[in-house]
This record gives structure tokens, sequence and C-alpha cells, in this order.
């Protein structure tokens, strides 16, 4: 048995283990898949993409613009041209059209979408990482959570531990991971003994539990410096021809980048592709940017797939809000948290199918709306992570990942 | 910890004479300089300690000793300015005999230019925090508003005032305002201009006005009133109608852009006023808002601030008026927080009855001398450090429970602290300037960076709390470890600390030196003797050629770098 398979087969148990209370509750509402997954990748579509130019077109239509829309492998439906190679992969994929939320600020919405919860001033939600990180932790020397390109949202309440591990770009090792210049090993390990005195001293003069607990966080930031998973940082040692199918952008080597990444025990990655807050030039823009997403998101789910890894490993592309229907003066959309789309894939998610819709001309959800909530109930219990498991709050208030109203997305499930 | 601000801080260190000059010379139109009433603070520091020795001992507490003279202004500076005494301080300190030295090195602290710009960089932090929204908010002038009334010391009921009712305009506006120039701002700049910093604080709730309301009920008042927001608090009470009352006296407050959109590159300029009618109430307004609106602006103990046609000047008249029972509270609870580790009432901004203060007594005759001298921030400061409370020993066994001020609490240094030590542990400055001239950038860009770098690392204290697990991070470590920073600033560079270390005459010499940069004391004998062999055992392992000296050279480097890392420098103790 390999090291990995070894890795996998332990938080197999564990995850059954610790998951059994959450389980029973579901069950007895309506049985339910445990196709748990457990890692999940975030393609996180920064500034609110356009809806209608990628996941609901509208072609034809007053709002739809020049966008133009194609099939795709799932019976009558199409999305935009923008994407076809993503159109090719439509059956790894659930596609969530029918979401709805009332925050139209990006800071407000960036908030409520990596949190489930609106942001108030009585508590700094953690992120759906910071939760994962929490209840599962990592499942090798890497972090638990990275995010790459982008700062995400932090741990909050949960604690600085469980804050993402920011990369600036795919492609590089982090910050500070190796040894400054000249310093080698043997320097350092003198260095480190210096260091250790002082810190024993110390820790023997306060008796003071802070002490103990810096030193664990150096102990872990030099376990990381050694950590056989760090290469999985660099990409050069991928062939050319899968760092090509990716496509030549940061999001793609990010994209990558998380695969590497979730291969070698990281749990949550989130890869930001800035640039979807299109008031001026909509069409042109984000044309561009799907010119990004399509390649980097079809060779993630096919690199996945196979290696195996895809059923196991929840990948979920969204932004902020959607963008209005209605094309203003400077040829932009602007923002429409009234009705956005989102994609899924992989972890036990089904594909090929299509959740929600919009109106004629995607302004409105028709029929039950999918709230943000209902995607971190899903996540949540894709992951087997425990939605009763709460954390007081210093003001005292109970917390959990999911908002109570919170409801699985039943149908996107694989049975 | 704000970047902006912390930097304005930095940048300003280097000229802080002058630009206080400006400040007072401003600062003189509008209020006069304000002198601190020390009588009656050694008697009410020894009031507040018969007061905790009563609780102390009914729960069967030995309080740890009273610090060392070297501990204490360690303590005691990093405390009031925000960095580390200077090594010349430290003997001096060391040899004065006098027995109100304590009390003499406060007041010399409290007049610093430094006590300014720490405490400014301490309110910036909370009032404006890094997430708010960019673009608008110039974070520069609210610094610069912030650095003049700790410079002029004025009342806190008069600045809060000044805060909560500010109008005017936002900034200069422009790419001169952006975070990384406003080093070159100046005061008369601004004044020409008209720029009122103050009213970025209320600019930051532009999206979202009913969490202004929040914020300046839990920042001045300590009252948790957007408990209430949604739906009446479940176990106070407080009601949603009185937190749509509070709100209604921001419901009158217009900010209205002053540049054509899209012509202003850099922070655009925002003029904020108030005006006669109800604002945001067009048909998007939410419906959350229109019920805030329609509400009569009323204060939490039933004040109706409606009659004047400002309301929101009513309300800050109202938060800072000797009837208002919570004002001063909050304060001194804060305050104590700050330098104590602990709050009378933790967390320290959530006074409600279910969440009791720990030493009631002490708390109220201390709210009490605050408010009947003037709300002198200084004053309350000094009789803080004077307390036996405050300079406890963080040494000893931890008890279990509450230990009632019996003993220090080790608080791990803000970024503002921490990289003003490791630049005053380190004489930073050539290190800098040796970057900035390899990358080709002003030595103010460099400084820039490294303070946001720094912050965006170290400014992680949300959580906040928890007072027996030290929450740092991995990235943290690695930067302190591995970064730059610390890589450079212990190597011999000219004009910076080593090089002083290594000029001194002999062994014993240079770690006292390197300890008294570092860890602001001289080393114990025993260490000494420890260090001894550590720096001797180098020559031996690196002997052939020149490399017996340099050898040398590296094994105070390593002590050096050792020092920075180490938690007696990162932690005030």
């Amino acid at each position: 048995m390999d090291r990995r398979n070894f890795l996998s087969m332990g938080l197999g148990s564990l995850l059954a283990y610790s998951l059994m209370p959450r389980w029973r509750a579901e069950a007895a509402e309506v049985a339910l898949p445990r196709a748990a997954a457990d890692a999940i990748i975030v393609l996180w579509m920064n500034g609110g993409p356009s809806h209608l130019d990628t996941w609901d077109p509208k072609p034809g239509t007053s709002v739809g613009g020049p966008t133009k829309a194609i099939n795709t492998k799932i019976p009558g439906v199409q999305i935009s041209a923008n994407l076809p190679r993503l159109a090719e992969h439509s059956n790894h994929l659930a596609i969530l059209r029918g979401i709805t939320s009332r925050e139209g600020n990006h800071d407000r919405a960036r908030h409520l979408v990596h949190t489930g919860y609106a942001p108030t001033p009585t508590v700094a939600h953690p992120s759906l990482g910071a939760w994962v990180s929490e209840e599962l932790g990592p499942a090798s020397d890497l972090p638990a959570f990275v995010s790459i390109g982008g700062p995400s949202v932090s741990a909050g309440v949960l604690g600085v531990q469980y804050n993402p591990f920011v990369l600036k770009e795919a492609g590089k090792p982090p910050r500070d991971i190796k040894l400054p210049d000249k310093i080698d090993t043997d320097r350092f390990a003198r260095r480190r003994s210096a260091l250790d005195k002082l810190e024993a001293a110390f820790a023997t003069e306060t008796s003071d539990p802070k002490v103990t607990g810096r030193r664990a966080v150096y102990d872990h930031a030099v376990k990381l410096m050694n950590a056989p998973g760090l290469h999985a940082f660099t990409l050069e040692e991928e062939p050319m021809s899968v760092r090509q199918a990716y496509g030549d952008s940061d999001f793609g080597r990010g994209c990558l980048l998380a695969r590497r990444l979730i291969e070698n025990g990281v749990r949550v990655v989130e890869v930001a592709l800035d640039g979807w807050d299109t008031h001026q030039n909509n069409f042109e823009r984000t044309a561009d940017l799907c010119g990004k997403l399509d390649p980097a998101f079809s060779a993630l789910l096919d690199d996945l797939s196979a290696r195996k890894r895809l059923d196991r490993t929840m990948v979920i592309c969204m932004g902020e809000f959607g963008r209005s229907p209605k094309i203003n003066g400077n040829d932009g959309r602007d923002h429409h948290p009234g009705a956005w789309s989102a994609v899924m894939a992989g972890g036990g998610i089904r594909g090929g199918v299509v959740a929600g819709q919009t109106d004629a001309e995607g302004d409105k959800v028709l029929g039950n709306p999918i709230q943000v909530q209902d995607l971190m109930a899903t996540f949540a219990l894709q992951l087997g992570l425990d939605r009763d498991h709460q954390i007081v709050t210093p003001l005292g208030r109970p917390l959990s990942i999911v908002d109570a109203p919170g409801k699985v997305i039943r149908d996107i499930l694989v049975t | 910890m704000i970047v902006v601000l912390a930097v304005a801080t930095f940048l300003a260190c280097r000229t802080t004479e002058s630009s206080r000059a400006d400040a007072q010379s401003i600062a003189g139109s509008q209020s006069t300089m304000k002198f601190t009433a020390t009588a009656g603070t050694e008697a009410l520091a020894a009031k507040l300690d018969g007061m905790l020795a009563r609780l102390q001992s009914g729960a069967n507490l030995k309080p740890t000793p009273i610090i060392d003279d070297a501990t204490f202004l360690r303590r005691v500076t990093l405390d009031l300015t925000g960095t580390l005494p200077e090594p010349d301080a430290i003997r001096a300190f060391l040899a004065d005999k006098s027995l109100d030295k304590r009390a003499k090195a406060v007041d010399a602290l409290l007049a610093s230019p430094a006590y300014a710009q720490h405490w400014a960089s301490y309110w910036g932090d909370l009032l404006l925090p890094l997430r708010a929204q960019k673009g608008i908010l110039d974070r520069g002038a609210f610094h610069r508003w912030l650095l003049h009334r700790f410079n002029e010391n004025a009342g806190y009921n008069q600045w809060v005032f000044d805060l909560v009712s500010a109008t005017g305009q936002n900034s200069i506006g422009g790419e001169d305002a952006l975070p990384r120039n406003t080093g070159d701002i100046d005061d008369a700049r601004e004044a020409e201009a008209g720029v009122n910093g103050a009213v970025n604080w209320l600019l930051q709730y532009r999206e979202a006005p009913q969490d202004l309301a929040g914020n300046t009920s839990k920042i001045f008042l300590g009252v948790q009133i957007q408990c209430a927001q949604c739906h009446d608090h479940k176990t106070e009470k407080w009601k949603q109608t009185d937190f749509r009352q509070f709100a209604a006296a921001f419901a009158r407050t217009q900010d209205k852009p002053m540049d054509v959109k899209g012509e202003m590159k850099g922070i655009k300029r925002i003029e904020v006023r108030d005006v006669n009618h109800l604002v945001r109430m067009g048909p998007k307004a939410p419906p959350e808002w229109r019920d805030i609106a329609m509400s009569r602006p009323t204060a939490l103990d039933g004040t109706d601030l409606s009659g004047s046609g400002d309301p929101r000047r009513a309300l800050a008249s109202w938060i800072v008026s000797d009837k208002n029972p919570w004002f001063a509270t909050e304060l001194v609870n804060r305050y104590w927080g700050a330098m104590t580790g602990r709050g009378f009432v933790d967390p320290v901004d959530d006074l409600r009855p279910s969440n009791p203060t720990m030493a009631p007594e002490a708390q109220d005759a201390l709210a009490q001398d605050f408010a009947s001298h003037g709300y002198d921030l200084k004053r309350l400061l000094r009789t803080i450090c004077l307390t036996n409370a405050y300079q406890r020993s963080v040494a000893g066994e931890q008890p279990k429970g509450d230990d009632f001020w019996a003993r220090g609490r080790l608080r791990p240094l803000s970024a503002e602290q921490l990289l003003n030590s490791i630049v005053s542990a380190t004489h930073l400055e050539p290190v800098l300037e040796e970057r900035a001239g390899k990358q080709g950038k002003s030595v103010n860009l460099v400084k820039f960076q490294l303070q946001r770098d720094v912050t965006f690392l170290f400014d992680v204290d949300e959580a906040g709390g928890d007072d027996d697990t030290f929450t740092g991070t991995v990235p943290q470590a690695l930067m302190l470890l591995n970064g730059w920073l610390v890589n450079r600033a212990v190597k011999p560079v000219p004009g910076a600390t080593l090089e002083e270390a290594l000029a001194q005459p002999d062994p014993a010499a240079r770690v006292d030196l390197l300890y008294l940069r570092t860890l602001s004391r001289l080393p114990t004998p025993s260490e000494k003797n420890a260090w001894q062999s550590f720096l001797r055992g180098d020559v031996v392992a690196d002997a052939s050629n020149r490399v017996g000296r340099r050898g040398n050279r590296d094994a105070y480097e390593d002590l050096f770098w050792a020092l920075l890392n180490s938690s007696e420098f990162q932690f005030n103790h």
C-alpha cells in the first residue's frame, strides 16, 4: 500500500466515525448518497460573472446581446458559445441556474457566498474552507486550505490557524518557504538550537501555554519547509502537454496547482479568476475571461477523472452574483444578485443536470430559488461535515457551517 | 491593523518633530493642547489595587511579584508608545535611584510623539479596519486626523463627538492620496482643501448604513445593539425598535460625490453632510432601511434626538454626555483590557448585564475619575500604569479560573508593535536603503511594502478573546524564520545593530548590547555563560583563513536571529 492510499483509507474511516450523528439525522429525512468527497476546489469568479454570457444564455432576446449559445451533452440545454470545451464536458456538470441572493455589493456578497451568511458586525463568519480545515484538518504536512490568486475569506471566529494559506500566484513555492541565501541546513539547525534555548527558558519562567503554542506554530512551519509534498507547489514536473491543456494563464496554472495540492493532502483549494465586474464592455471581456476558464476547468475535470480523483473531489465554479439583463450605456452589465448561476462537478455530484431556471430575460428565478445557504448545505453534506456542529462566538451565540434554513440540493446528487 | 494608518506612522517616524509642530499649529485654531492633571492618580491606583486585592484573596490567589525595572520599562514602552526602549534609556532607568522613577517614565512616554502615533494607530485599526472598502476611503487623512487628536490630547468626549458628528470632505482626492503616496501629504494642503479626515469613518458604511449605527454603539458604548437588528434580542432587553430608533439618527446623513464619475483616479472625493430629509429612500431602498429611517431617532436610554433637526449631532452629544451610563464605563474597560490583556468585562465591547464585570468597584472608580477629569486618556493610562495590577509578573503557576489580575498576562505584539520593535532592535534604516537601491525604488515605497506585508500577515486577531492559546500562523513563522526582513536585519550592515555590537570591546559587552536591543534587559550571568560556548564554538567550527573572525561574526548573527525570533521578543510580558 503506498502512502497516499494509506492516507485516504485512514481518512475514510475517520469520516465514517465522526459523521455518524449527521448521517442519522439526514437519513431520517430521506435516504441520501454517501459519495462523500474529501476535497473541494473552488473556482472563484471574482467580480460577479454574467450568467447570461456563461451558463444561462438567452440568445435572440433583447437582453442576450451578441453572445451565442451552443448545445451541450444535456438534451435541450445550451450554454454560452464562450465555453465550447465545457459544453463537451457537460456530462460532468451540474448547472445551477436558479440561485438568488440579496447582496449586490462586492464585499458583502463575497462574504455571503464564501461563508453562507450575510455579513453582520456581530460575528466574523468563517469561510467554507476554514470550516473544512477545522473539521477535517490537513491530510498531510501541507496546509488544509490554500487560496491561489485571491485573498479568499478568513476563518473569522474559528481562529487564524484555519485561515487560508495564501499564494499570490501559482507556479512558485510559498513565500519564505526556503532558507535564505547562504544559510544552509547546518546553520539553520544551529540557529534553531539557540532559539530553543531561549524558548525553553522563557516557557519555564512563564509556564504560559501561549509560549508552547507559539513553539508549535514554529514547528509546523519547519515541518512545512521539509514536507515531502512541497514539490507539489512547483509545476515544472508536469509534462508540457498537461500544462498547455490548462491554458497559458495564471488561472490555468492555478487549476493545475489545485489538482497537485489536492493529490498531496490539501483539502480546500480556491483559485481566483478576477475581472468579471464588467460594467463596461461586458461581451468582449466576458469572452476573454471564458477563454481562460474554459480550458482550465475542462483540463481539471479531465485530469481528475483520469487520475480517478474526480468522484472524491468536488469542484464548484461561482462568483459573488450575476449580472443585469439590462445592457447599460457602456455595453456593460451591472450587478444582479436576484438571479445567477454556478456549476458543480465531481465529489458525488451528478453530472449532466440543470437545477433551477430563470425567466425569459434571466432576471428572476422561476419556481423554487436556490439560496446560498443551500449551496453550503450541499457542500457540507458531500464533504461529510456535520452541519449540527456548533461553535460559540465571542458574543455567546451558536454558529454552524450551514445557516438553519439551508437545504441540500438533492436533484444534483448521485443517487 | 490598518496598512495605511500604520504606514503613515512608519513613514512619519523620521519627521515626527516637524509634523508635530504642524499638527499643533493647525490644531491650535480649534482647541488648545490639553495638559494632564496627574494629581490623585497615585491614590486612585492604590485604591484600585485595594479593591482587586479583596477579590484576589476572596479567590485564594497569591499575586505574583511586581516586575523588575527593566521588564517594567519594556512593558510600558510597548504599551504606551508601541515600540521598545533604547539601550541608553534602559541603562539610565536602571541606574536611576529615585523612588518615583516609574511614574516619571510613564509621564515621559505619554509626552513623547510616539504616544500619539501609537494610539492613533490603535484607534485607526479599531475604527477603520482593513476590510473596509477602498477607493473612497482616505486612510492617510483619517490617520492624520486621529494623530492631531492624540497630539493635542483632546478629551475623549471631544473627539468622539467630533467624529460621530463629522461633516466635510474625505480627501484631497486623486493619486496623491493613495496609501503608498500619503507619506508626503502635509497638513496645510489638506486644511486648504477643507478636508476633514474624520468623515472617512462614516464613509466606510456607505453601502450598509445600519452597520454604522451598530459599530457606533459597540465601540463607544459597549452595547451590542446590532444584535437586535434582525429581531428582538432573546436574552437582553433590546428590541428591534431600539436598534432602529438608534440607527435613525444617521438617516439624514448624505454622502455626495464631488467628482464626475470615472474622471478622478486614485481616491474619489466625497462630501459628507446632513440634510433635512431622509436619504437613500429611492425605489431600490431595502425595506430594512425604510423601517430604520422612518423611526423616531432615539438614544438607548430613551432620550429623544429628533428635536434639534440634526439628529446625528444630537446623538453625538448624547453619546459623550455625563448622563450616558455606558460611555466612560466602556472606555475604561477597553483601556484596562488593552493594558492588562483582559478587560473588567470580556470581550471589552460587550457590556450586557448577562456578561458581568469581574471588578465592578474598580471599573466604576476608574470610570468616575475619567469622566470627572475631562475624559483625559493620558490621565487614565497613567493611573493604570501605576497600579500593581499592571505591574505584576507573568511568571508563576497558571491559576485555574479567574485570576483577578493577580498575575500579568503574556500578550502577542500587534503588527504595529512587532514591526516597530524589529525596526528599533535592528536599526533597519541602512538595510532599507540598501534594498531600495537594489530594487530601484524609493525608501518610502520599500517601507510601505514592508508595512503592508507585515500587517497582512500579522493582523489576525479577529477571533480574539481566547486567553490561553496562541493563534499565530505558519506564514507568520515562515516570514520571521526565513524572510528578508529578519535575515537582512541581523547582518552586519554598516550602521545597523550587529555592526554596533561587534564594535564592542569584548564578547560580554556584545551580548549585553544584543540583549538590550531585543529583550530590553541585560543577560543573566548564566545566560552569558551559555552563549560564551555558543559563540566560541562557532569560531572553531569554521576555522580556516580569515574565517576565524567571520565564523565568529556568523555566531553573533545567529544569536541575534534567535533573539528576534524568541517568544520573549515577540510577546509583551
